[in-house]
């Protein structure tokens, strides 16, 4: 006996011992199955599916926008840094967590501080080895706290200073144009994750689109 | 909805979204009905404009850098987050529960339901607030009427109109006025002119008599 199911029409479930005297029942559904996703995301209303994209979209952006607030209390365009190679072991292993400060600091020799050199995609993180002050116009001088600072920096396990990651010609780092902040915190080898997601990039492809679907067809 | 969604029926939220859409879309929807989307709208508006500021802030700070976004990326965060919690705000304030807002497209009625379900309990509960104006007064009339979601679910997932819509006709009868009464019909209900309907008989027309009479037009 072929049945065609409608839903609407099928309230009551026939009652066990009724079905089990009858033949067996073949389901057609009236209408091709779309994959299922698609089908979740058709029945939505336009309103909804706004809605759906949106909460994806505040999720990001909220993220977003409290590291940005972060970036602002710091005053560091990337407070929180995560550890790529070994050469500052054994104070730090790959994969630690940093976070910096980098307000009105008197860098002094010994502090571990994150610079930024031009033409240089990675951050590096290594500590001062030696400071230079120079000393500015009295009516500079006047509008700041600290006074303008050269710094020559090294890493702990490395067997020479860093010159030679300097652009070609520079001995020292500018304290305000290159440092983006000095290491006030570290929490080891959470940010191990960020290291796997950045070495594979396919893995944070899948992994933000799988997360992104998951917002969009799941309500609560 | 060309495809009938299939839930699983054990899960809450699922049972408890289907019939929400159900209310507006499929029942409300066919009366004479007309939805007001202003709160949705107004949720839509604040997150929409929330995420259009971050994206304007990532936009900038990523073509310009941290420097020279400094003051911008400062009002960004403080609108964003002004923002945010007006939408926060909003959802716990004025939306809440509320599913539906709509008024008679004819009759000076308005209606705002709500709806809430108990957890790890499958039923459903809906709060009624009936708005129109009696003799000149405004009348705002308040029921809560609960129901298992099994009354509409058949064991497969599927929602099942029928009963659905004559539950929803039982629990807001003054619709019935212009429309077909449905068979099982609730005991003290109060119809749009204020009438309650203890005394009729179940099955007999309510209302005007129009209704009766054009009914009785159509199957002839």
């Amino acid at each position: 006996m072929d049945f065609e199911y409608a839903p609407d029409q099928h309230h009551v479930p026939p009652s066990p011992t009724a079905s089990s005297f009858t033949t067996t029942r073949h389901y057609t559904l009236t209408t091709a199955k779309p994959p299922k996703m698609l089908a979740a995301l058709s029945a939505y209303q336009p309103r909804q599916l706004l809605a759906q994209v949106l909460n994806f979209g505040l999720i990001l952006s909220t993220a977003f926008m409290m590291w940005k607030s972060l970036s602002l209390v710091t005053n560091s365009p990337s407070p929180i840094v995560v550890v790529l190679s070994g050469s500052m072991e054994p104070a730090f292993q790959r994969g630690d967590l940093l976070f910096l400060w980098n307000r009105g600091t008197d860098t002094q020799v010994g502090e571990i501080v994150v610079y930024n050199i031009d033409g240089k995609p990675i951050p590096i993180v290594h500590r001062v080895l030696r400071r230079h002050v120079s000393r500015p116009p009295a009516k500079v001088s006047k509008t700041r706290n600290y006074p303008p600072l050269k710094l020559l920096t090294k890493g702990d396990a490395n067997p020479q200073d860093d010159v030679l990651l300097y652009a070609p010609g520079q001995q020292y780092i500018d304290r305000e144009k290159e440092v983006i902040g000095s290491v006030k915190a570290y929490v080891p080898f959470v940010g191990y994750v960020t290291i796997l997601l950045s070495e594979h990039p396919m893995v944070k492809t899948v992994v933000l689109g799988i997360m992104g679907l998951f917002v969009i067809l799941q309500r609560e | 909805m060309a495809v009938p969604t299939k839930i699983c029926t054990y899960s809450l939220p699922d049972l408890k979204n289907t019939t929400d859409d159900a209310v507006a879309t499929q029942y409300l929807a066919t009366k004479s009905f007309r939805q007001s989307h202003t709160l949705t709208d107004v949720r839509l508006g604040l997150s929409t404009a929330a995420c259009v500021v971050a994206a304007t802030t990532f936009y900038l700070d990523y073509t310009q850098g941290f420097e020279p976004t400094k003051s911008f990326t400062f009002y960004a965060c403080i609108v964003y987050f002004t923002l945010n919690a007006l939408l926060t705000g909003w959802l716990y304030l004025f939306e809440g529960s509320t599913i539906y807002v709509g008024a008679h497209k004819t009759a000076d009625v308005s209606l705002t339901l709500a709806s809430s379900v108990v957890r790890h309990d499958p039923t459903y509960r809906l709060k009624i607030i009936q708005s129109q104006v009696v003799d000149g007064r405004k009348v705002l009339r308040e029921r809560e009427v609960e129901c298992p979601f099994a009354s509409w679910f058949d064991e497969r997932g599927f929602f099942v109109r029928r009963p659905f819509e004559t539950w929803m006709g039982s629990v807001v009868p003054w619709i019935l006025e212009n429309e077909d009464v449905p068979k099982e019909l609730a005991s003290g209900v109060v119809t749009a002119s204020g009438r309650a309907v203890e005394d009729v008989m179940p099955g007999t027309e309510i209302g005007s008599g129009k209704a009766g009479r054009r009914k009785g037009a159509k199957k002839t």
